[in-house]
């Protein structure tokens, strides 16, 4: 990783896990792509928002005893009470835990959805679709003029 | 192109890399490089000085985790801090926001131009005095309605809801030529139909001698006793393995200094460079906007037809403006409520989708702090009354998504993520949300170095050019006195075109 220390990406991991979509249609593990996608995305990030961020995940991390977890740390809990966990801070009244795991979510789900097999799962084919955007356009310049 | 330079054909210098021009630009987007073009074409020298990367239509595609970072400011990553926080979207790039937005163009409301007369004492603001300005821009960017053959299922679901609401729709008039609904103009448009400033105006000014200097940023304008002098940057950019690299320093001196970074970075950049007016960095104006996600039974495909084919201005005269606007699944993805087993339902519903959004326009103003080391922070609130009206916004566009035929609306709201009936949009206002339960975006901001004719209430004159400082202009939308309440590119670049055309009298 590039951006995610060893810690960190132990955390995103988890954190991916919970956030990635999951039902039979889309029944893809593209975990290691959405982590992929989220350390690149870290290092576009403003340095403020670099720093801040694996405190961040620190604190979804060991932030359990405070925040309703119990006393595991987040990437040890077993799967049920991470996915309890995630949705308190989703739906916390702090708004810094929502916005933190809205950021996550938001960058996690823009590398699942680059992946060309979910889209093509989703019937979203956009390079074929320019393709045709492109011819349909050579015919509308001929027809109505340049 | 060989008047561009950017960071990787500097990095060979040694040392800094200095130019001369009787103008400098900061910022290539709606106003910057409408302004470079007019004083270009005047006869003048300019230089332009863009932050972002240059790209062109062959560096567009369909793939976010390339086309994000290159394109948009911190990835995409930007927002309002405030109650709620505002996601806020950033061109940045050779072009700006207009390579990446969606090419709509709205002149000024005559009511608007009133206010910027009435209340901010802005001269030669009639809609006759700004008649030319707007017909020149509309030429020079292609500004033209929509073949119908790019009209796309979402946009006629989007006009038969309104039908039969009984709400105006109004068609879209945007700068293209031939657009066949790609759809793709958050990326860029990869088929050459859009008319941004990177394929109009841009090529005029370097057409003309202009010489531009991508991926530097501005860090201060260089003033002497009072005038501006200049700007001195640096080069920045990312090297193949994605790490950012430093290049040599930039310094341009120049007769005259405008600053066209929008309303974010221009104020920061003023202060950097030690203006001291109290007003720059306030006046903070949004237009804060949601979208709601109407889910059809018959396939849709939004992405297949123009990205936004008509608004409707029903309800202009309470600020809310309403359109669809079709978007990558990462952007629906990335901001719909929900994950795990919840989002991948939604998602898999992408093609029987509309995205439909709306604007509220601003009753009051936020402010863009400047911390030290010049880095802006951007604050706004929403008021318990924008609460009401993104409530009132919100009930509407559900009710054009049911006239239409869908089955149910997703909302952009923690507590009441969907509802499935006219019936159940009295729940909008049963539920109890508060603005921190409303996830909020933009993408036009506005009014932070504003127009005025008085010094004590404005950052810069009726022309752009900034009070108590010789030569120094700023031109783009920070300048607007008021929110506009419409799509503001055609307006940004008719008042920079009006700066542009009022230097070049200055100068003779």
């Amino acid at each position: 990783m590039k951006n995610l220390s060893g810690r960190t990406e132990g955390i995103m991991r988890a954190l991916v896990a919970i956030l990635q979509p999951r039902s039979e249609k889309l029944d893809l593990d593209l975990s290691q792509e959405m982590l992929d996608f989220s350390d690149e995305f870290l290092g576009h990030l403003p340095a403020p928002l670099r720093l801040a961020f694996p405190l961040g995940l620190y604190l979804v991390e060991f932030g359990g005893p405070i925040f309703g977890g119990g006393f595991a740390r987040f990437s040890k809990m077993d799967r049920q009470a991470q996915e309890r966990y995630v949705a308190g801070w989703g739906a916390s009244r702090l708004g810094i835990r929502r916005e933190l795991i809205k950021g996550v979510k938001s960058i996690a789900l823009a590398g699942y959805f680059s992946n060309p097999e979910a889209l093509s799962r989703i019937g979203y084919d956009p390079d074929a679709w320019v393709e045709e955007a492109r011819a349909l356009r050579k015919k509308l310049m001929e027809k109505y003029g340049a | 192109m060989e008047n561009i330079r950017n960071y990787k054909n500097v990095l060979s210098l040694s040392g800094p890399v200095e130019d001369r021009a009787d103008a400098v630009v900061i910022g290539t987007g709606a106003g910057g490089a409408a302004v470079a073009a007019e004083l270009a074409e005047g006869g003048m020298s300019v230089v332009l000085v863009e932050e972002g990367g240059y790209f062109t239509e062959r560096d567009f595609n369909s793939n976010p985790a390339e086309m994000i970072p290159k394109l948009y400011r911190d990835a995409g990553t930007t927002f309002i801090t405030g109650k709620p926080t505002i996601i806020f979207s950033e061109g940045r790039c050779v072009g700006g926001s207009t390579v990446v937005n969606g090419a709509m163009c709205w002149r000024t409301p005559d009511d608007i131009l009133q206010r910027w007369a009435w209340e901010a004492g802005v001269e030669k603001c009639s809609p006759e005095d700004f008649q030319p300005l707007f017909e020149k821009v509309e030429g020079r960017i292609h500004v033209a309605p929509q073949d119908p053959e790019s009209i796309g299922r979402d946009a006629e679901l989007f006009e038969l809801g309104c039908k039969n609401m009984g709400f105006s729709v109004t068609p879209d008039r945007r700068n293209q030529i031939h657009c066949s609904g790609a759809n793709l103009c958050i990326f860029g448009c990869p088929t050459g139909a859009k008319q941004s400033t990177l394929v109009t105006y841009i090529p005029r000014a370097l057409d003309r001698g202009a010489r531009l200097y991508a991926d530097c940023k501005a860090e201060k304008i260089l003033m002497k006793n009072g005038r501006a002098a200049g700007v001195s940057g640096r080069f920045k950019a990312r090297d193949e393995s994605g790490k950012l690299r430093k290049g040599p320093k930039l310094r341009i001196h120049a007769d005259r200094v405008i600053v066209a970074c929008g309303a974010i970075q221009s104020p920061a950049l003023l202060k950097r460079s030690g203006l001291k007016n109290r007003w720059i960095g306030r006046n903070f104006y949004c237009h804060p906007g949601g979208k709601a996600i109407g889910l059809y039974d018959e396939e849709v495909n939004s992405w297949k037809g123009v990205h936004q084919a008509a608004q409707c201005h029903e309800f202009i005269g309470e600020g809310l403006l309403f359109a669809i606007a079709g978007v990558p699944p990462a952007f629906v993805a990335m901001s719909a409520p929900g994950w795990g087993l919840e989002m991948a339902e939604l998602m898999e519903k992408y093609n029987h989708m509309v995205v439909a959004g709306f604007l509220v326009e601003d009753t009051h103003a936020g402010r863009v702090h400047v911390l030290p080391g010049g880095y802006p922070l951007p604050r706004y609130n929403l008021t318990s009354f924008d609460v009401e009206r993104v409530l009132r916004a919100s009930a509407i566009t559900c009710a054009i998504h049911f006239a239409a035929g869908a089955r149910e609306v997703h909302l952009p709201f923690e507590g009441l993520p969907v509802i499935r009936s006219v019936d159940e949009i009295p729940k909008l206002y049963e539920s109890g949300i508060k603005a921190r339960d409303m996830e909020i975006f933009t993408v036009h901001i506005m009014g932070t170095c504003r127009m005025g004719r008085d010094p004590k209430r404005s950052v810069v004159d009726s022309w752009g050019k900034v009070h108590g400082a010789e030569n120094l202009y700023v031109a783009d939308a920070s300048v607007f006195p008021t929110p506009i309440g419409k799509n503001p590119m055609e307006s940004i670049m008719a008042v920079a075109t009006r700066t542009g055309q009022r230097i070049l009298e200055e100068r003779g």
